[in-house]
């Protein structure tokens, strides 16, 4: 290791970027992800909610009960279905941005650009 | 490190003093990079921002994009260089799944997180374990966990740089050797690494590679188990980041659950009299302070198996202390985090207090209209799991004279429910009040929770000291926690692990001083304050005690050499902890003539030792006579109370038990003993016992007088009277078993007129100094001595009559004399062999 090497530290900064990203760094994105998915269910309940879909509310087990319960229970399952697609979208959009950009980023430099 | 050898993995250290001075310039510019990349990227956003918001020109999001404009160019670069510089900001921390590399040659720059590379390159080559361990000394978290395991780094600091000194660093052969040896800690600090964490190295896994050197071990032979400590220390860094994942997850998990008593799926069901009667265990500990419990993963694991099968009523049942209350707390923590079955998902945990349930009822049947109701309730609900802690609490409730077995009422219901029921009790309840109802077995499953294993103890000190050193600033050290469980174990036998090691450590925090660092000498003293049983290490006045007691003892004990010798060595082996600690420090029968100085030695010997806290427990064994006095012993069955004896013993853990006359025992009272003196414990009539491990039991007997002072008249020896007296006399007198339970059978010689004139000048002397306190001086010259010897002698009776011949010539002269003014302070006066005083001029 001499002088020299510090002046290809860009380059193998680079070269590590590059194997970091879409290596270790997409594996993060990538949990990261899935740790969403199990924090809707922990936070909203989906699954729970879409079971007891048909169980009454209070414990109120007349017919209108049960009607009430059945309407409530949709309105409040298709709020938090909406809120979970939003939220996983954005996350989506988060994990394809990460695995995308460097690459279109550079394409656009290098094609679009004529930078080299 | 046996691993490293099978890995072919290489690690590239730089070479060379230049090397490392690369390695520090490398790591600037590379900060100075990570600066510039932030400002640049910074700007190029700023800029492009500029020039989308120019005024009087609208900028479309296309031409932004595809545009070819400036600004596109620079809002592209400006995208490339932020995703490099997310690389540079979070690949330290970002755990990669290929890491450590199985083969390959990998630089060191690439292994290490960034501070633990900064340490490398402070160090001026050619670098050396031991240079590598001064290094990683000065390093904030690693002085914490020297510290934390008791090293006394002044001194460790001194040997290691006399260390450093003389071993070779200068040639080329020095160099590679160094080298080679660095490499391979940073191989054991990927390992440690990986297996902990698997994180990048950080320094404390360079400190655990560096503690596995060859070169470095040896460095610990003057810091006997601190090796072992500084190990632990590192690793429990490791589980308490662990403990705080757990919390902050909890922390979420509680902010997230509903609040009161409604369920995620709102099937919950009004439950008004339920939580009158009850506490919610699951709304508490979403309030509380998280309290980490760790060590009981597979009784949870059994415990949710069974839930899951067809026994979904348990009781848990374990002694005192082995942690059910904090089974139901930590059972209640996962229910909030939903880390549970599915049965008991999505429940709340309600825990009836029998208090609530009694209380304000006094109309006739009230108590039994609410247990009613709140079956009712139970019976509707859907989401409640119940608790009874201390279930035998609710078998006799009662209100306005009447009784009510809720316990009965209950199993009845439950019979044909499947609600889901943990009751907890100690094992000693279970036996007496549960075991024999039937109802209540053939709906209940046992579940045993039995004392914790001193490791998982460990683990609970860890997670309680994690939250103690927060709450109390204090330092609590590896060693601390470690003594407290061995402590507890040795010292605190009526209850249990891990309970008692957290309390030993509850009182030894509320001891440190101002140094804020609870060590495990603290843990002694705190040990030694809560059993009254000495602690730690032999040091000071009590190590010269020790080492020289049969000269202390022999200094008011005349003669009887073999029985000093014997005491002494028993003493000394207890203190040094070599004795077997499931028996009495040791058991000894002390038998010979009357007046020959069996409990005059026990008496001095506890005088002796008073000062490091031994008690004399002194036992008059002819008040034992009747098999009665069995009861005064263990207490009068029903009383609630314990004896006398226990009792006694109970308020001196420390003590030296003096049975004496113990032939005139009754027969029953002598198996009692047998216990005391075979297994180091008594248990009372109210079931608690008593640990005998820190006692020195000395009997004393007059039995055989008559055989012993005959054989040694005929002239035999010590050995031959020993002999005989086991085979023969003693076996007359004393149940086989009880013999066998001795240590040592000492016999007392009959005392020579030689040792009776030692005796008298002894007694003598201790006159003369209660007379100096009154300014009297007075001489005993050795005819006095001589003839007050001669008049005292009866090999008959020992030293007895020695006593009574001082007192009836000497001290009645004596006060008479000063009676009448003839002896006044400060005169000089001598005693005569005649009986006469006479003035010293």
């Amino acid at each position: 290791m001499g002088i020299l090497s510090l002046v290809f530290i860009p380059f193998e900064e680079v070269w590590n970027a590059f194997r970091w990203w879409y290596g270790a760094g997409a594996r993060w994105i990538g949990l990261l992800f899935l740790h969403e998915v199990r924090m809707i269910e922990e936070r909203d309940h989906l699954l729970t909610w879409a079971r007891n879909l048909f169980t009454p509310m209070y414990g109120d087990s007349s017919i209108q009960g049960r009607l009430i319960s059945i309407g409530m229970r949709v309105v409040v399952l298709g709020y938090k279905l909406l809120w979970a697609i939003v939220w996983l979208g954005l996350h989506g959009v988060l994990l394809v941005s990460f695995l995308l950009l460097p690459f279109i980023a550079v394409l656009m430099l290098v094609t679009r650009f004529s930078l080299v | 490190m046996t691993q490293s050898a099978s890995v072919p993995l290489r690690v590239v250290a730089p070479k060379g003093m230049g090397g490392w001075a690369l390695v520090q310039l490398r790591s600037t510019i590379l900060t100075v990079m990570d600066g510039l990349l932030i400002v640049v990227v910074t700007a190029i956003l700023a800029g492009v921002a500029a020039l989308v918001v120019r005024p009087g020109q609208t900028l479309e999001i296309d031409t932004l994009l595809y545009g070819g404009g400036v600004e596109s160019k620079l809002l592209w670069s400006a995208i490339l260089l932020a995703c490099f510089l997310v690389y540079r900001l979070s690949h330290e921390y970002v755990h990669n799944p290929l890491w450590p590399p199985k083969s390959g040659t990998i630089p060191l720059t690439t292994m290490c997180h960034a501070n633990a590379l900064t340490l490398f390159s402070r160090i001026k080559s050619p670098i050396t374990p031991l240079m590598l361990l001064k290094e990683l000394c000065t390093v904030p978290a690693v002085v914490l966990v020297l510290v934390r395991s008791e090293l006394p780094l002044k001194l460790f600091a001194g040997l290691l740089a006399e260390r450093i000194q003389v071993s070779p660093t200068t040639s080329d052969t020095a160099q590679s050797w160094a080298t080679g040896l660095v490499e391979e800690i940073i191989l054991r600090a990927a390992t440690h690494a990986s297996q902990s964490h698997g994180d990048k190295i950080t320094v404390l896994d360079i400190l655990s590679g560096a503690l596995q050197d060859p070169e470095v071990i040896p460095l610990f032979q003057s810091f006997p188990g601190r090796l072992e400590s500084l190990s632990q220390s590192i690793d429990r860094v490791d589980r308490i980041e662990e403990l705080r994942r757990r919390m902050r997850h909890f922390g979420g998990s509680a902010h997230a659950s509903p609040k009161g008593p409604m369920n995620v799926t709102m099937t919950a069901v009004a439950t008004p009299m339920l939580d009158a009667v009850s506490i919610d265990c699951t709304d508490r500990v979403k309030h509380s302070p998280y309290i980490p419990y760790v060590g009981r993963e597979e009784e949870f694991a059994q415990l949710f198996e069974r839930l899951e099968g067809h026994q979904r009523r348990v009781v848990v049942v374990g002694f005192q202390g082995v942690g059910k209350s904090s089974l139901i707390q930590e059972l209640a923590q996962r229910m909030v985090e939903g880390r549970v079955p599915a049965i008991i998902n999505d429940h709340r945990l309600l825990s009836i207090d029998p208090s609530r349930l009694i209380a304000g009822a006094n109309q006739p049947g009230e108590v039994e209209y609410r247990v009613q109701r709140l079956l009712a309730e139970i019976s509707c609900s859907r989401n409640i799991v119940l608790v009874f802690e201390q279930v035998e609490q609710f078998i006799g409730l009662s209100s306005t004279g009447h009784t009510l077995d809720v316990l009965d009422e209950l199993t009845r219901i439950l019979e044909q429910s499947s609600l889901v029921v943990i009751a907890t009790t100690t094992e000693d309840q279970f036996r007496a009040n549960l075991e024999t109802k039937t109802n209540f077995t053939s709906v209940f499953h046992r579940f045993d929770l039995n004392e914790m294993s001193e490791e998982g103890a460990l683990r609970v000190l860890e997670a309680h000291a994690a939250v103690s050193e927060g709450r109390d600033q204090v330092l609590i050290t590896t060693p601390a926690l470690r003594e407290s469980i061995r402590g507890s174990l040795k010292a605190i036998h009526d209850q249990f692990l891990p309970e008692k090691a957290v309390r030993v450590l509850d009182q030894a925090v509320s001891l440190v001083g101002s140094t804020r660092i609870c060590t495990s000498t603290v843990v002694d003293e705190a040990l030694s304050g809560m059993t009254h049983v000495p602690f730690g290490s032999v040091g000071g006045p009590e190590r010269e005690l020790l080492l020289h007691l049969e000269t202390v003892l022999a200094k008011t004990v005349v003669g009887q050499g073999y029985a000093i010798t014997s005491i002494a060595n028993a003493l000394r082996r207890a203190r040094s902890e070599l004795a077997n600690r499931q028996r009495p420090i040791a058991n000894f029968l002390f038998v010979g003539p009357t007046g020959v100085g069996k409990t005059h030695l026990a008496e001095t010997v506890a005088a002796a030792v008073l000062g490091s806290s031994m008690r004399l427990v002194r036992l008059d064994m002819s008040e034992y006579q009747e098999a009665s006095s069995v009861d005064r012993f263990l207490g009068v069955p029903g009383s609630g109370h314990g004896g006398v004896v226990t009792e006694a013993l109970r308020a001196n853990p420390y003590a030296l038990v003096l049975l004496d006359e113990l032939e005139k025992a009754h027969p029953k009272v002598l198996t009692l003993l047998l216990q005391l003196m075979d297994e180091g414990r008594l248990t009372d009539v109210t079931g608690r016992t008593i640990d005998a491990t820190n006692m020195l039991v000395t009997a004393t007997s007059n039995a055989a007088t008559p055989f012993i002072t005959s054989a040694f008249q005929e002239g035999k020896t010590a050995d031959e009277v020993h002999r005989q007296l086991l085979d023969t006399e003693l076996a007359a007198i004393f149940p086989p078993e009880l013999i066998n339970r001795f240590d040592d059978i000492i016999v007392f010689e009959p005392l020579t007129a030689d040792q009776i004139r030692q005796i008298a000048q002894l007694e003598l002397s201790k006159l003369t100094s209660s007379l100096k306190l009154k300014g009297i001086i007075l001489e005993f010259p050795s005819e006095t001595i001589e003839w007050i010897g001669t008049l005292g002698f009866d090999p008959k009776y020992g030293a007895r009559p020695l006593r009574r011949a001082i007192s009836d010539h000497i001290e009645n002269v004596l006060s008479a004399a000063m009676l009448e003014g003839k002896v006044n302070p400060g005169d000089h006066m001598r005693f005569l062999p005649n009986g006469q005083l006479t003035t010293v001029t």
